[in-house]
Order: C-alpha cells, then sequence, then structure tokens
C-alpha cells in the first residue's frame, strides 16, 4: 500500500504545474504519485495497468530496429501531452531488476496540458491535472522531496 | 500491416508488429487517464526515432535518424492521417 509521502512525491516538483507524475514500476503498479480524474477519483492504477508492457516493447522494438536504449515515448493526445520515460533503476525498491527488462524496468508517467486547450467548454480535467498539488495540500504532514525513495 | 518502405534488410512485419503494440498501450493509457484520443506518437531512443500517426484502425509509422526535422515529420504525418 502507497503511503501519503509516496502519493505526493512529485507534488513539490511540479508545483502549481497544469501537470502530474506517476512513478511505475514494470508491472505498471504504481510507486509514487497520484492521478485523480475530473470527477477526483484516483485512477493512477488504471494507467499503471495500461502502461505495464510499454517499456518491454519499447526495449524489443529498439532491439529489433537497431536504434540503441529507448529515452522517451511522447504522446499527443486532445487534452494533454504524456510523456513516459525509464526511471534510474538505482533505487532497487523503486524497480526490481527483472531479467528480461533491465532497461526501463521502471517508468515515470507524467502529463502535462497543452496550450490553449482544455479551457472552455468541454470536459474539464482540471482534477486529473493539478492532483499531485492538491494531495500535497490535502495532506497534514509535510512533504518531503525525496518522499519517492519511500521503501 | 498494409505498406512499407524501407532501407536495409528489415523485418518489416515484426517492426510493424512491434510499433503497432507500443501505440495501442500508449494510447489506451492516455484514454484511461482521460486525455482523449491520440493523434501522434513518437519514441526518442539513442539513435533514432519511432513516430506513429493514425486515424482509426490505421496508423502510420516512420523509423528515422535523431537528426531529421521532427517538425516536418510530424506534420506530413498528421496530414497524411489525415488522408486515410
Amino acid at each position: 500500500m502507497m503511503g501519503e509521502r509516496a502519493r505526493c512525491a512529485f507534488a513539490e516538483v511540479i508545483g502549481d504545474g497544469d501537470q502530474t507524475v506517476l512513478l511505475l514500476d514494470h508491472r505498471g503498479g504504481v510507486r509514487a504519485g497520484l492521478y485523480l480524474d475530473s470527477n477526483g477519483r484516483d485512477v493512477s492504477s488504471d494507467i499503471g495497468a495500461a502502461l505495464a508492457g510499454v517499456s518491454m516493447d519499447a526495449t524489443r522494438a529498439m532491439r529489433h530496429l537497431g536504434l540503441g536504449e529507448w529515452k522517451a515515448i511522447v504522446c499527443e493526445c486532445a487534452q494533454a501531452n504524456v510523456a513516459f520515460a525509464p526511471a534510474d533503476d538505482g533505487d532497487g525498491s523503486l524497480s526490481p531488476r527483472h531479467r528480461q527488462c533491465r532497461m526501463g524496468s521502471s517508468g515515470v508517467f507524467s502529463t502535462w496540458r497543452r496550450a490553449g486547450r482544455c479551457r472552455g467548454g468541454g470536459r474539464s480535467h482540471d482534477g486529473g491535472i493539478r492532483n499531485n498539488r492538491r494531495a500535497s495540500r490535502a495532506s497534514s504532514g509535510r512533504v518531503r522531496r525525496d518522499a519517492h525513495r519511500t521503501r | 500491416m498494409m505498406e512499407w518502405r524501407c532501407r536495409g534488410g528489415r523485418d518489416s512485419d515484426t517492426a510493424a508488429a512491434l510499433a503497432a503494440s507500443l501505440f495501442r498501450r500508449t494510447k489506451a493509457a492516455a484514454y484511461d487517464a482521460g486525455l482523449g484520443d491520440s493523434s501522434f506518437v513518437r519514441l526518442e531512443a539513442e539513435r533514432g526515432r519511432l513516430c506513429a500517426a493514425a486515424r482509426g484502425d490505421i496508423a502510420i509509422v516512420a523509423v528515422t535518424r535523431s537528426s531529421i526535422n521532427l517538425g516536418k515529420l510530424r506534420l506530413d504525418m498528421l496530414g497524411a492521417a489525415e488522408l486515410l
């Protein structure tokens, strides 16, 4: 079960920016961060589940295409941009080593709002974009910058 | 895979399958996040990029060197996807 410190791990980093960050392990489990949808529901695990095999797919594709190690996947969506990058594997608690998945066994999922989008009309995604900060404000304890190193 | 043009002995079926899988997963995650439909996905690697633009069930995939003009490629691919 992820603690409050882990949920608010990126709050200070992203500040009031229209973005959110999740740290995922190679199975798509959420290790840090929080993503609330427009209804206030935590959809972090849904996103993690959808991204579960992305790093392995990317690694296989890069091996086949001879492009070296992958550094980032960026997806342009209607409401925002999404980036997925392999995280540093130095911290074993964050990214359990897996023989078939040495590179990119954990990843950082980040979204940020596209300029000029999602302001008027249509569905508001404020809840989904500013959730790390909101969670930080809601927490009673002080959020430490190194909270992502929670064991 | 409907059509493939490439240089240098790459297995186009496998490359297309990997690119399609990558695109599908990323698209699903973005949809789950409530960010709407994906129009363009790119994967950055040490020695190049894998780009995909889709409309409906059909995707255009490009494997390029890092030195290419990404902005022009993006516009060309999105324009081509519109024509699908």
